[in-house]
């Protein structure tokens, strides 16, 4: 335990925010975060904002979220000529 | 303090060096982990699966489920069943066995048990139905408890009547230090449970290297952090070196989140708790401070808690302690799987068991 | 109100039995199938193949929707209904010649939310090709049902001798999917557990026998089997699969298409989006040759645009039966099929 997940501040409302989570947007509570701030990253847990991320080192944090998420959101289709069944066929992964 | 970018390719690459370079007098260098989010991410991802051989990663009571004693899974039930109460719960909950059903199963039987994101779904919807008693279970480590604190403080402003809270938080360092002090488990080092620690601070945490000259690595929850974790364990065992790192820079600090300790320690209080496989271990549970004493579910509804009753042939404790695989255990895959477990580690999709009757069984 | 506490647990049904996991696997199994001896039962497919005399072979399906809420981001319980029951006279190969329509009402259901679900029927049937041939209509009272129920059975064709099956899949073949997973049932589980959220999460539900009869007009015998991830998601059709087929199956994790926003909506509840249904994806099983040629046709057609070929189909028999997903970084998992009801967690 405990599942926690990044998300950046867009609005603040006293001791609730509105976050973002790459288009989701949920109404949380920064009572654990009273400094965090419209534009902040917040790691998000059960409702509630429970850390402020260190700006810089959010970026390392997202920079890994970022690679998963334009890996899936806009890598290229896979193309048609065949590679595709290559892949499936070739690759059988990393070995101890 | 490590604050280098972290490399997946590179961590498992420094993972093998060491590993290879461990002493013949070590075969196997066990490292536990005492989260069940790093139990379920580690699988999720087949870590496992690129692990050198003579690595073993543990999985320890860090899964709350799991280590919540019978009686008070039964108390919950109880409270559902027999009490005019809409008990609110995290999904977490709803299938973990009592002596006689789970929260899922009442709910079948016309229980009132709702399922809550957060803790402050629960304050509202006692707001919005004055009519109705609202139970609250509380589960969680340090990671959870400031939520529960913040929602009961919020009760009291709001002078809510209606709403309580059953109480099974439980705290990490105590159970850590009663684990290792047992000598039962021989492990070479710990991955700590980043979450925990952004409450807590890795501060926290430095007792156990102190006390017990066990490397420790505060650890976060991508592959790439669990597999940096696991190369500096490894390198700390072949170094001979107890020291605490940090590798969750980004959101473990020192000290710790202040607002939301000072948080739990006005609303709550250390108190002696049963843990599963572990016993009775004094100061690792939460309890409500009697300034908030009437928002404590206990006693609103004088509860007793019932006595335990485990299976005899589950033997949960001992896995959870990493003590036994779940292959030892008599049951596994023998009348208690996923489908139909009999112990919570079975019953968890994070449990040991769980995760193993998933991932490991045919191997 | 005491509730009286079962002394045997198990002997109650609970809402997991209706998940379309391993508990629904078990119902049917112990209670439900031994009572009703017939062929085309035995063969759990999606659509059952009736041999009447005549050229033609008929496909019969029944599904009944209870989603709660019965709106929710990207459709509504009248679109799924009609999607559902075409989706599943599509996959085994069959083209809908009619659709029957029951509804149950609750009593206080509001006639303009009816109004709306017929209105969602008229059109999913249109996109469809298909009519609402015949229906039934029944009020119950106010606390015997959950608003609006809905059971279609939808009667399909089939032409020629293709026959689509488990028992046709060799190792050597690849499986594709035709676009990002998952959405479905993240998206109507997060209208029901956490209504204030505003979702980019939509689901995907659509009526995929136009670009189904597309492919098999094209690609014919190429196509083995095919299989819509309903309840149980991806991972559950594919630990079917694997086990139907008595083969072993690898899936490459970074080849499945999944939307962002759905990953992120998964993560906050801690859900897989491999386990999450969807209404508007199909698994495909093709030969090797035609691999190449059924992504072209997939991605030609607005349902298919973001189609991946996602694994292929094992000759390891010591893993025969298991579908196996090497995983983003190298790793491997098994696929399991879910308990039957995804919740979510904070731990």
């Amino acid at each position: 335990m405990c599942l926690a997940v990044p998300a950046r501040v867009i609005s603040r409302e006293g001791d609730t925010a509105t976050v973002d989570l790459h288009g989701n947007r949920l109404n949380i509570s920064v009572v654990l975060t009273p400094d965090a701030q419209v534009g902040d990253h917040v790691l998000l847990h059960a409702g509630f904002a429970i850390q402020r991320l260190d700006p810089r080192a959010a970026e390392q944090t997202f920079a890994l979220l970022e690679e998963i998420d334009n890996a899936s959101s806009s890598k290229p289709r896979q193309s048609e000529s065949f590679p595709g069944a290559s892949a499936a066929l070739g690759s059988e992964g990393g070995a101890p | 303090m490590n604050h280098r970018r972290i490399d997946l390719a590179q961590a498992l690459e420094q993972l093998r060096q060491a590993a290879a370079a461990l002493p013949a007098q070590l075969p196997t260098a066990v490292f536990m982990e005492v989260c069940g989010t790093h139990t379920m991410a580690a699988f999720r991802c087949g870590l496992h699966s690129l692990m050198p051989h003579n690595v073993s990663l543990l999985s320890g009571p860090g899964c709350p489920v799991c280590v919540t004693a019978q009686g008070d899974i039964d108390l919950l039930i109880e409270l559902a069943a027999d009490r005019p109460v809409t008990l609110c719960t995290y999904g977490d909950m709803m299938r973990v066995p009592g002596h006689h059903g789970s929260l899922e199963k009442v709910r079948g039987q016309g229980a009132d048990v709702r399922i809550v994101y957060s803790a402050t779904d629960a304050v509202r919807f006692a707001t919005d139905h004055p009519d109705k008693q609202i139970v609250f279970a509380a589960i969680g480590f340090e990671t959870t408890a400031p939520a529960t604190a913040a929602a009961v403080k919020s009760a009291a402003d709001l002078n809510l009547k209606n709403f309580s809270v059953l109480s099974l938080h439980k705290r990490v360092m105590p159970a850590l230090t009663a684990l290792l002090s047992g000598g039962s488990v021989k492990i070479n080092g710990l991955m700590l449970p980043g979450h925990v620690a952004v409450i807590t601070g890795w501060q926290h945490f430095a007792p156990l290297v102190d006390r017990f000259k066990i490397p420790c690595v505060v650890s976060g929850f991508e592959p790439v952090h669990m597999a940096a974790s696991l190369a500096t364990l490894a390198e700390m065992t072949l170094e001979q070196r107890a020291d605490l790192v940090n590798l969750y820079p980004e959101a473990v600090t020192a000290e710790g989140n202040l607002v939301a300790q000072r948080l739990i320690d006005h609303v709550f209080q250390p108190c002696v708790v049963r843990w599963r496989g572990l016993c009775d271990i004094p100061d690792s549970g939460l309890e409500l401070r009697p300034a908030f004493q009437s928002f404590d579910a206990m006693r609103r509804y004088a509860l007793v808690r019932p006595a335990d009753d485990e299976n005899h042939a589950c033997i949960c404790g001992k896995v959870i302690t990493g003590s036994a695989q779940p292959a030892d255990c008599k049951l596994f895959a023998n009348g208690c799987t996923p489908v139909h477990p009999l112990g919570p580690c079975m019953v968890s999709s994070e449990g040991t068991c769980a995760a193993w009757f998933k991932h490991r069984r045919n191997k | 109100m005491k509730t009286q506490l079962s002394s045997k647990p198990g002997d109650q049904i609970v809402l997991a039995h209706g998940g379309g996991g391993q508990l629904t696997d078990e119902l049917l199994r112990d209670i439900i199938l031994p009572r009703l001896d017939e062929p085309p039962l035995e063969t759990m497919l999606d659509s059952a193949i009736l041999s009447p005399t005549g050229n033609d072979r008929l496909a019969l399906t029944i599904d009944s929707y209870v989603v709660s809420p019965w709106k929710f981001p990207g459709g509504d319980i009248g679109r799924l209904a009609v999607c559902g029951s075409i989706n599943d006279l599509a996959v085994v190969g069959a083209r809908p010649v009619g659709l029957a329509l029951s509804l149950v009402l609750t009593e206080g259901f509001e006639k303009s939310d009816l109004e709306h679900v017929m209105d969602s029927i008229e059109h999913a049937a249109d996109e469809a090709g298909v009519n609402v041939v015949t229906g039934d209509t029944k009020v119950v009272g106010h606390d015997q049902g959950d608003g609006i129920l809905i059971t279609t059975s939808a009667l399909g064709r089939i032409s020629g001798s293709h026959t689509l099956n488990p028992d046709l899949v060799q190792p050597g073949d690849v499986l594709l999917i035709n676009g990002p997973v998952g959405d479905h049932g993240l998206a109507v589980m997060m209208a029901r557990e956490m209504p204030r959220m505003q979702t980019a999460v939509r689901s995907d539900v659509a009526p995929l026998n136009g670009l189904i009869e597309h492919l098999l007009d094209e690609l014919g015998h190429a196509i083995v089997f095919m299989r819509d991830p309903t309840r149980s998601g991806l991972a559950g059709t594919l630990a079917d699969l694997a086990r139907s087929a008595a083969l072993h199956i690898v899936i490459h994790e970074s080849d499945i298409p999944v939307r962002p926003e759905t990953r992120h909506a998964a993560d906050l509840l801690g859900l897989d989006v491999l386990e999450s249904a969807n209404e508007g994806k199909f698994l495909m099983v093709v030969r090797p040759h035609a691999a190449g040629k059924a992504l072209h046709l997939l991605h030609q057609h607005q349902l298919g645009q973001d189609a991946a070929i996602i694994g292929k189909v094992d000759d390891d028999e010591s893993l025969a039966g298991v579908c196996e997903l090497l995983t983003d970084i190298g790793g491997r998992r098994v696929l399991t099929k879910p308990y039957g009801e995804q919740l979510p967690r904070i731990c």
